[in-house]
């Protein structure tokens, strides 16, 4: 059923062709442009990825996820929740725990993931399941990393019993600065500080405010310097030995690019969600 | 079909379908251009190495070729500017306050990614449930959340406009 919300949304559409339309010429000269090149390179031959291969890839993340990541955890005097949200919201600095204890998982897992690697030898291509009972923590949550063949990683955590409706994610509520975040507060200089970035982008896209208290944040980075102005963006460079390059758009409006960034525990462009087990209408 | 055959369909398929979603969230027709033909050039590669060509990959590769360009050109201040001014920076001002826009823009990015699929990237309930990876029902269930927080937000918007 429509109402007038629908329509008003729907009349607010941004300014853009459907997906119906015919294909614009630069589209048609841009199709065959590829089909060429296709041609030149005599188009190769479609191979799948060997399983074996996707799947020796998926263990070398999950294993240290699954194993030793748990093992650090339970381990590890950590903050006492890292349970979603809005669970943890109901407490004084309740966001800021979780990114705390969300901080202690990614060095645990950091640390591990490296032997991890050295070690996988077998391989499986069933999804890690997880039950995971961090320190402190009443519930139980359940984690689960998969990567589909067409090489796009999950990680879906689940925490049983929320009464919180749809995906959670742990940036909810916003925190006001990015100094709440223990990844920064944490960092002893730019480089790092960047490599902790590249981890929360990954987690997250940074809203306006959030990016406002990114670029008052960088004010503050003595070892980090604008080297380059581009058309487009802004080049920001470290002075110190672990170079970094961070590339902002001109106008403030993103986050463009992070070179030289330690690498991720997960792979790029890992979706991560946090959802409540029993999803609840919340009227 | 050959594979080179295969690809132009699947070209033709989804080029027009992405160009809009590039247009609704980059600042200018030739830059949402410019990402539809990054996306593809991406999706070629990746096909010729073997790879599988879904909706949902296409619709998530777009996502991060997006997500390295402009998101939008709303503000004007240099960064340079921002990073040497003492104290707090307030952010500026968008350029459309419409209400319902500043309303979207006050929700969590989830309900704005349903909304957008649903009402203006002309997506169907299935393949919005392919690309977020849930079942038809659920997103019917988020869509109907995510209005229901938005009419809040347009409440209270409305009511800040008042007082």
């Amino acid at each position: 059923m429509t109402d007038d919300l629908d329509k008003r949304i729907r009349a607010a559409r941004p300014t853009s062709g459907n997906r119906d339309l015919p294909l614009t010429d630069r589209a048609k000269r841009e199709l065959a442009e590829l089909m060429l090149e296709g041609d030149r390179r005599q188009v190769p031959r479609r191979r799948r990825i060997p399983t074996a291969l996707v799947v020796a890839v998926a263990l070398v993340i999950l294993v240290p996820f699954g194993i030793y990541g748990v093992m650090a955890l339970v381990s590890s005097s950590g903050p006492s929740s890292v349970s979603v949200a809005e669970v943890a919201a109901d407490q004084p600095n309740g966001d800021q725990a979780t990114h705390q204890a969300w901080a202690s998982l990614i060095d645990a897992f950091q640390e591990q993931s490296v032997a991890a690697t050295e070690t996988a030898t077998d391989a499986s291509a069933a999804p890690i399941n997880v039950n995971v009972l961090l320190p402190g923590s009443a519930v139980t949550e359940q984690w689960s990393f998969s990567q589909s063949p067409d090489g796009v990683s999950k990680l879906t955590i689940t925490a049983p019993n929320s009464t919180t409706d749809g995906p959670l994610r742990f940036s909810d509520p916003a925190p006001v600065a990015l100094e709440d975040y223990p990844f920064f507060l944490a960092a002893e200089d730019a480089a790092s500080a960047i490599d902790s970035l590249q981890q929360l982008l990954l987690e997250q896209t940074l809203d306006r405010w959030q990016l406002d208290a990114l670029y008052r944040y960088l004010a503050t980075l003595p070892d980090l310097q604008l080297t380059a102005s581009t058309e487009d963006s802004l080049v920001f460079s470290t002075t110190s030995a672990q170079q970094r390059t961070l590339s902002i758009a001109k106008d403030g409006s993103a986050v463009l690019a992070i070179e030289g960034a330690a690498s991720s525990y997960f792979p790029p462009g890992t979706q991560i969600t946090w959802t409540s087990q029993v999803e609840e209408d919340d009227s | 079909m050959s594979d080179s055959g295969w690809f132009a369909e699947f070209y033709r398929q989804h080029y027009r379908l992405v160009l809009t979603v590039a247009q609704q969230r980059l600042a200018s027709f030739p830059d949402s251009e410019d990402a539809a033909a990054e996306v593809f050039r991406i999706a070629w590669t990746h096909y010729c190495a073997g790879g599988d060509l879904t909706l949902p990959w296409l619709y998530q590769t777009l996502r991060n070729v997006i997500g390295n360009r402009y998101r939008s050109i709303r503000r004007q201040e240099a960064l340079t500017e921002r990073l040497t001014t003492e104290g707090g920076i307030s952010p500026a001002p968008r350029d459309d306050n419409d209400d319902l826009y500043l309303a979207l823009s006050e929700l969590k990015e989830d309900d704005r990614e349903v909304l957008a699929m649903h009402y203006w990237e002309d997506l169907t309930g299935r393949e919005i449930a392919g690309i977020l990876r849930v079942s038809e029902t659920a997103v019917r269930l988020r869509i109907m959340r995510a209005k229901r927080r938005l009419r809040r937000q347009l409440d209270a918007i409305a009511e800040r406009n008042v007082s």
